[in-house]
């Protein structure tokens, strides 16, 4: 294991894979400050580009790299505009911003940076920890438990990632639905292929990347013009912001967890680990009567726990091919691409490569919070970008993504249905997470369930492991729906 | 017309297109049709029952809704055409793409 430690350390700090992460930090910054722009949607952006390198090792240090650090810069515009740069900085909007209207906006950022690297480093070291325990159980899986595991991971990101359960089955359903069309290799029958021979090869996931996330985000930033809150000013605390992280590095290392599990449980994003971090704060600690009016400890929960999840994400990501949220399963869908077999491989042949995200992860951190403490007066002018100047360039590289996935002009086509559909999707609450990953687990799952039956009959359904997988699978569905429909039912009884 | 019966028509269209996809994938072999079948029927059950809270939601519009939401909201679009200006740029993009850069680009 140490070789292979190594062997990934000396990969990423290789010149060229050194570049490309300096790169992705560099774009996973500028979309975090970017408010309107996320995560998910750039990480789409660049599949494409992703798609066409050959060596594993630069596509690793740049995804990873850009999607490690995108909740360290959306600090900036959550703590001086309050509006979140991300979906993970939303809670550092509570204490972030009273203490920038009270003149301590340099302490609220210089804390937060100091907090996401440490939360960042405790995310990749929970990753590394967890290697010895997870070989074993993922080398005793064979393809029925695989096969419950792609079940168990679309129904549970359809179920959490979300307020309305039912819509995420349905969104994490039709992904695996969208990811049968195309010439089926078994039975060799065309499925939803009407005649019309560019569906042969599938719809290409970064149409649907592109136009489920990208768009709809354009359309939403092209309607904040003139709805960008006024500026706070910078103000000072710069040095004692970081002594706070200090201070409280209990709290840090509690909230940290926190992230780690969130990150871990398919569904449940960043932006559900800043909230949880945040009222575990509110909860546990003393003098708790400054939450919510400026309290550095505010600060310092969320975005500890906001970068920490990505750790908890590459867990079921790397070990067994089930991504935790929407970047995971679009990096997941770029390192597929390039030969990186997440699972059993991952953990054996390719552990060099799992170290290779390990250190990716520890360094991409250190990076974006030097970045971000050195040029923090340079970077906060930045945030206040107006629309027009955004909106444009975007516009071009999402059209030019989308025709680079297979040169062909159904791609704009296709690109134009599936924003329609984001678009929708966005407006009447649906999660768009879930499509996308019923969309990058589809194939596997239907491979497993072929493999399952050809190997055992039926009998695989008698498996004691698939029975505990099939229990916790429908445990995971019918408690969630059951704790919403019990908070549907007294809501009313309450508000009469 | 309102957003509540707005979202009967969207959850109405998911519905129609995996019933329609259930239609098609029932005359193929069971090898290329189980999961379509198998995970489409849920779908179809999961879509009827969504239909239904979504009729609910439209008789009770107007009540607050006070659930967390984890997704950060849409942001509602002002003046008249709300987002129909950008989605024009969009759709005028991509006209000009088919009608004069294929033309132009195409040997």
């Amino acid at each position: 294991m140490l070789e292979a430690a190594l062997e990934g350390l000396t990969g990423v700090l290789q010149p060229e894979a050194f570049m490309f992460m300096c790169l992705g930090v560099g774009i996973g910054s500028l979309v975090g400050f970017l408010p309107g722009i996320g995560g998910p949607s750039t990480l789409a952006l660049m599949l494409p580009f992703v798609m066409t390198m050959k060596d594993p090792l630069l596509v690793i240090a740049l995804l990873v790299g850009m999607d490690a650090v995108g909740n360290t810069a959306s600090a900036f515009t959550s703590i001086l505009i309050s509006v979140p740069g991300s979906t993970g900085s939303q809670a550092t909007i509570l204490d972030g911003h009273p203490m920038a209207k009270n003149g301590e906006g340099a302490r609220a950022l210089s804390a937060s940076f100091v907090a996401s690297l440490l939360g960042g480093i405790f995310g990749a070291l929970v990753l590394f920890a967890s290697l010895p325990v997870l070989r074993p159980l993922v080398l005793s899986f064979s393809s029925p438990e695989f096969f419950i595991l792609t079940l168990w991971g679309v129904s549970m990101v359809g179920i959490l990632s979300g307020n309305a359960p039912i819509k995420g089955l349905l969104a994490g359903i039709l992904g695996v639905l969208i990811s049968t069309v195309g010439l089926d290799a078994k039975s060799g029958i065309e499925r939803f292929s009407f005649n019309v021979a560019y569906f042969w090869e599938g719809i290409d996931l970064v149409l649907v990347a592109l136009g489920i996330f990208a768009i709809p985000e354009v359309i939403d930033l092209a309607g904040r013009k003139g709805a960008i809150a006024k500026a706070e000013a910078f103000g000072s605390g710069y040095v004692q912001g970081i002594k706070d992280v200090f201070i409280h590095w209990w709290l840090l290392i509690r909230t940290s967890i926190i992230g780690v599990w969130v990150g871990f449980l398919p569904g449940l994003g960043s932006s559900v680990a800043d909230w949880f971090a945040y009222a575990h704060a509110v909860q546990t600690e003393k003098n708790r009567e400054n939450f919510g009016k400026g309290d550095v400890r505010g600060v310092i929960a969320s975005e500890g726990s906001n970068n920490a999840k990505e750790g908890g994400d590459y867990i079921p990501t790397l070990a067994f091919g089930i991504p935790g949220g929407t970047s995971s399963a679009l990096v997941l869908t770029a390192f597929i691409a390039v030969g990186i077999k997440p699972g059993p491989d991952m953990l054996t042949s390719q552990l060099n490569l799992t170290f290779a995200v390990i250190w990716t992860l520890v360094i991409a951190n250190i990076i974006a919070a030097a970045i971000c403490m050195i040029f923090a007066k340079p970077i906060a002018k930045i945030c206040f970008m107006p629309f027009y100047v955004i909106v444009p360039p975007v516009v071009a590289f999402v059209f030019i993504g989308a025709f680079a996935a297979n040169f062909h002009a159904y791609d704009l086509t296709g690109l134009m249905i599936f924003s329609s559909l984001g678009f929708f999707m966005r407006r009447y609450g649906w999660p768009r997470a879930p499509l996308v990953l019923g969309m990058v687990l589809g194939d596997k799952m239907e491979l497993y369930l072929w493999l399952s039956y050809t190997r055992y009959g039926f009998d695989w359904l008698a498996r004691p492991t698939v029975i505990i997988l099939i229990l916790l699978l429908i445990a995971s569905i019918v408690y969630p729906i059951f704790t919403a429909r019990k908070r549907h039912v007294e809501t009313p009884l309450s508000e009469a | 017309m309102s957003r509540a019966k707005e979202q009967i028509f969207f959850t109405s269209f998911i519905w129609l297109v995996m019933l329609a996809a259930l239609f098609i994938a029932k005359d193929w072999p069971v090898r290329a049709s189980i999961i379509i079948l198998l995970l489409g029927s849920i779908d179809v059950v999961l879509a009827l029952i969504q239909l239904r809270l979504d009729f609910i939601a439209a008789r009770a519009e107007g009540a607050k809704i006070l659930r967390p939401t984890f997704e950060v909201q849409a942001i509602e679009h002002q003046g008249r055409w709300g987002s129909l200006e950008i989605w024009a740029w969009l759709w005028g993009l991509f006209f000009a793409i088919h009608l004069i850069g294929f033309l132009v680009a195409l040997p």
